[in-house]
């Protein structure tokens, strides 16, 4: 299958931090949700992405080209949507739109006048008075309008109520599932990915921990509960990550659900874990280490 | 080319709902008023009406994170560099457009006892300071940002004043014969004229060379 974006071995220093060997590809079609928590790396790989920051070293290839060599041919290819708009406020959303249309070969005017309308948009609408959510879905339509065959999201639903997110999801799900059309969607609201994501891809401390397929994240990580008394069977040493103790007794993430489940019968339970607590538990488990 | 133009008009639209054009027009009007008495300060006024608004661009860039946007589209990056310049130098030529005509009003109206208008040796004078001027900004723009620059440029202007004063303090004093008298009686060669601007010119492309060597190193 064609790689719309492929990450190998990406590292970029900070005094402080380091994104390290950073991996992953996403395929034609897909939805890819870059997980973990704040200052993990997330935007770190975004701004590599988008050679808004040089890389110290690996390469980044969207649609098969260098993202440095082929800049410009890759941008006409890449649509954007940011935490905050990076437009400016003072200006009307047909304004601004007449600033961007012309840097883009393929702009579809009437493609942009549909979004506006599905979106809800008034095109004389001044962007400082619009909300975040406005604010977002009128970077959404300008990332579509231009035939874009990638979408990068950087933090999209951050600062919105739930209602607009599951709003936001639902017109992306449409809109770009329809279109055949790849996302990279950061996140650290990691529910939000439960409901579009094929692939999750996690990063922690600038180093990704897994880039799967989001059903295989889900079947791999289980949630194990259990007494006090657990914690001292020799049994589920090593197979524990990020235990957290309580008066009633422990909670914790395996990969070893089917084995601890055989050894230790009734003991435990065993649940299916979200997004939410894989990424809680992998981060507890590399503080606790 | 076209992606250029784009740009430039991109730093003249940002302008459009704010009153920040006020003050530079006003400018332009009291650089035709002073004209009479002091010819230096009259450049100098016409300098700050472009970096007024240079600035207030610039500004809007970084209160709005602009340059993120920008820079994620299909835009060459030495584009956007040159336009900052090519803007700068389209707000001299309408400042001093607006300068001309207000001069010519207020002689034809008989105000302020103004009798003097801009001459071509000013306008070269003030095509050289302001070339000059944005020959040092924009290089320590690009490396520092909008927040770091701000007062390094502020003082830079300051001393641009002081060094027009002491110009036409100078012109004065050594007569009609030295070249700094000529320019402000409007006296001065033809030949001596375009060496200054096209001397000016220069300096621009290499500071706008040095920019765009800057940019290229940095990071959002």
């Amino acid at each position: 299958m064609e790689a719309v974006l492929r990450l190998e071995g990406v590292t970029k220093h900070y005094p402080g931090f380091t994104l390290q060997d950073v991996s992953f590809r996403l395929e034609r079609g897909f939805v890819m949700g870059l997980i973990g928590p704040n200052g993990a790396g997330k935007s770190t790989t975004i701004k590599l992405i988008m050679n808004l920051i040089k890389r110290d070293g690996g390469i980044i290839e969207l649609f098969g080209l260098d993202n440095v060599k082929h800049e410009l041919a890759v941008k006409e290819r890449v649509g954007f949507v940011y935490d905050t708009i990076p437009y400016y406020g003072m200006l009307t959303i047909a304004e601004m739109k007449s600033l961007i249309a012309p840097f883009y070969r393929r702009w579809d005017e009437n493609l942009f006048r549909r979004y506006l309308k599905e979106f809800d948009l008034n095109p004389h609408q001044v962007i400082d008075n619009m909300s975040r959510g406005m604010k977002t879905k009128f970077q959404l339509a300008v990332a579509l309008s231009h035939d874009a065959e990638l979408i990068i999201m950087d933090e999209p639903t951050s600062g919105l109520d739930p209602v607009f997110r599951s709003e936001l999801l639902d017109i992306l799900y449409d809109v770009i599932t329809d279109a055949g059309k790849s996302v990279l969607f950061s996140t650290h609201i990691t529910t939000d990915l439960e409901k579009i994501a094929d692939y999750i891809t996690f990063i922690n401390q600038g180093q990704v921990v897994f880039s799967l397929p989001k059903d295989d994240v889900l079947e791999r990580y289980v949630l194990v509960k259990g007494g006090p008394e657990v914690l001292n069977d020799p049994r589920v040493k090593g197979h524990l990550i990020g235990v957290r103790r309580g008066q009633m007794g422990f909670s914790a993430l395996t990969t070893e659900a089917d084995a601890l489940e055989r050894q230790l019968g009734d003991a435990v339970t065993l649940e299916r874990a979200s997004l939410d607590d894989i990424m809680v538990f992998l981060v507890r488990g590399e503080r606790n280490v | 080319m076209s992606k250029l133009i784009h740009l430039v008009r991109r730093d003249l639209m940002v302008h459009k709902r704010e009153r920040s054009l006020v003050v530079p027009a006003l400018l332009c009007v009291a650089a035709a008023i002073f004209l009479e008495s002091t010819p230096g300060f009259a450049v100098g006024l016409i300098t700050t009406v472009v970096y007024h608004v240079v600035v207030y661009t610039n500004a809007y860039d970084f209160k709005y994170n602009v340059q993120l946007g920008y820079r994620s589209l299909p835009i060459p990056r030495a584009s956007l560099i040159v336009s900052r310049y090519l803007s700068a130098l389209l707000i001299f030529i309408l400042s001093t457009a607006i300068s001309i005509l207000a001069s010519a009003a207020v002689r034809t109206a008989g105000l302020f006892n103004v009798t003097r208008g801009w001459t071509l040796s000013l306008v070269a004078l003030a095509f050289c300071t302001v070339g000059l001027y944005f020959s040092v900004y924009f290089p320590i723009y690009f490396r520092l940002g909008y927040m770091k620059s701000r007062w390094a440029t502020y003082f830079l202007l300051l001393s641009l004043y002081t060094g027009l004063g002491a110009l036409q303090g100078l012109g004065a004093q050594v007569g009609g014969g030295a070249v700094t008298a000529q320019i402000f009686s409007g006296a001065v060669d033809a030949p001596v004229l375009a060496a200054a601007v096209l001397g000016t010119s220069a300096v621009l492309a290499l500071s706008m060379f040095v920019s765009i060597k800057i940019d290229q190193g940095r990071e959002l």
